[in-house]
């Protein structure tokens, strides 16, 4: 399924993540796609309001992940500092693609081969002009 | 005469792997971070390719060259202290693994040392006469936090970032500049060269009440800024988004120490390094009556020797020691370091 959102705000954008986040179930595993400040961190802060999570999410670029516990468990990935499945899987990453229980957020799948290919729901976010995003959800 | 007492301290907690050896509570005798260039140089160029976190690989090299360095043998060591979190599950288990069997094969005590605690004994290395309390902020790729240092394992957050640590945004923000990873000293080069007020960039959070800190959007701000003036000097980009950034850190780190009564900061972690920021703090601090301190540049970014001045601290002061069953803790906060 295809579905194009246009979002003008963090709020907005947050808010798809919260409802993409109803439809979601164990072993799942979404790509974030688009360029820095897009506001893939802030979709996943979404997602993670959807899971009825209470920590703050904040940005896994420098430990290249983090968890956390609501309806269901969230692994947030940040790819960024990867170049090969290789590294992710020194570091015990590669089990969190998909992950057994919970879901995994990724952010930059396409640095690491077959992420995106393996997804099962791939956001594409394009940036139109000061605060419009173009949000493309294909599950 | 006693023979000296011998930490080794052993940091695998993302990234680097790192090892040192201190002698005493503060005196470091070896100190060493794993560079590529340097194993590749002595080996000619012929190791095979070395993975950028394969600690396991790395760790048996740094500990030799480090007591070699040091000129001291194995059984002269009294303790190891080992980074137990926060960070990756995979690195942190090859360095408490390692540390671990080093000292039962040495029959020596093992500490595991939390890494943010670490960051706040690192000013202790160029310092050693200070103590708490004093306001501490650690701001890294990783971490952007302010916590009161009300003692050494008595601590309380007053602040973090809600999105981007500080560093990371230095990083994302070098890479819209066509910079290297990672961005920081680069950054800090093209600013000196630049003109902080050529372009007014949000203040995030700058006034808003609490101490928490927010760099996501200037990140977005100066993406923007790029796409629209694309042929702005990257000197003045630089200069004009470390201005922002430095601002709010300064204002909100000197604010929480007046609101929590101290007269001391000590900035740590490998932010604390830039050159322009310390000279704000410096400037601002004492407009405050605020001392503001600072490590070394080699203290500043993440190194073992914090973590065995940490666990040497401890151990000495208190006796503290962990049984070889501590697990690694990926999510560790400080807050839980004070309720040890």
């Amino acid at each position: 399924m295809d579905k194009t959102i246009i979002a003008r705000s963090a709020v907005e954008m947050e808010e798809i993540g919260i409802d993409l986040a109803v439809n979601l179930s164990d072993g799942m595993l979404i790509s974030l796609v688009g360029p820095l400040g897009s506001g893939k961190t802030t979709l996943v802060k979404g997602i993670a309001k959807g899971l009825l999570i209470t920590q703050v999410v904040i940005s896994p670029s420098y430990l290249l992940f983090r968890s956390y516990q609501g309806r269901l468990t969230l692994h947030h990935l940040d790819a960024y500092r990867v170049s090969s499945l290789h590294e992710l899987a020194e570091v015990g990453l590669d089990l969190l693609l998909p992950p057994e229980t919970g879901v995994s957020a990724v952010e930059w799948p396409t640095r690491v081969e077959g992420i995106v290919e393996a997804s099962d729901i791939l956001v594409r976010i394009d940036l139109l002009d000061d605060l419009a995003r173009r949000v493309s959800i294909t599950s | 005469m006693t023979s000296p007492f011998h930490t080794l301290g052993i940091e695998t907690s993302c990234d680097e792997t790192a090892v040192s050896l201190l002698r005493g509570e503060t005196e470091v005798i070896a100190n060493l971070v794993y560079t590529q260039a340097e194993i590749h140089a002595r080996y000619g160029g012929v190791v095979p390719e070395i993975a950028s976190r394969d600690h396991l690989r790395k760790l048996p090299y740094l500990v030799n060259d480090a007591l070699t360095r040091a000129e001291i043998s194995l059984d002269e060591l009294s303790l190891i202290a080992t980074t137990y979190g926060p960070g990756l599950i995979g690195p942190l288990l090859v360095g408490l693994s390692y540390g671990k069997g080093l000292a039962f094969g040495l029959d020596i005590p093992f500490i595991g040392v939390n890494h943010l605690e670490g960051h706040i004994f690192s000013h202790r290395l160029t310092s050693p006469d200070l103590s708490p309390p004093f306001m501490a902020l650690i701001v890294s790729g990783g971490h952007t936090l302010l916590v009161e240092a009300r003692d050494y394992g008595n601590y309380r957050l007053v602040g973090t970032t809600v999105d981007d640590a500080a560093g990371e945004a230095l990083d994302k923000v070098g890479k819209m500049l066509g910079i290297g990873y990672p961005a920081g000293a680069e950054i800090d080069r093209l600013a000196q060269e630049g003109n902080p007020t050529a372009i007014r960039f949000p203040r995030p959070m700058a006034s808003s009440p609490g101490f928490d800190f927010s760099f996501a959007g200037l990140k977005t701000a100066v993406l923007y800024y790029l796409r629209k003036s694309p042929g702005e000097r990257k000197e003045d980009v630089a200069a004009s988004f470390l201005a922002s950034v430095i601002d709010v850190l300064v204002k909100k780190s000197l604010e929480a120490t007046r609101r929590y009564h101290l007269d001391r900061l000590i900035v740590v972690g490998g932010v604390a390094a830039n050159s322009h920021l310390q000279k704000r703090f410096v400037i601002d601090g004492q407009k405050r009556g605020i001392d503001v301190l600072f490590p070394k540049p080699v203290y500043c970014t993440d190194n073992a020797a914090m973590i065995a001045g940490a666990g040497a601290f401890r151990y000495l002061q208190t006796g503290e020691t962990h049984p070889f069953s501590l697990p690694p803790a990926p999510s560790l906060s400080l807050h839980q370091e004070s309720e040890r």
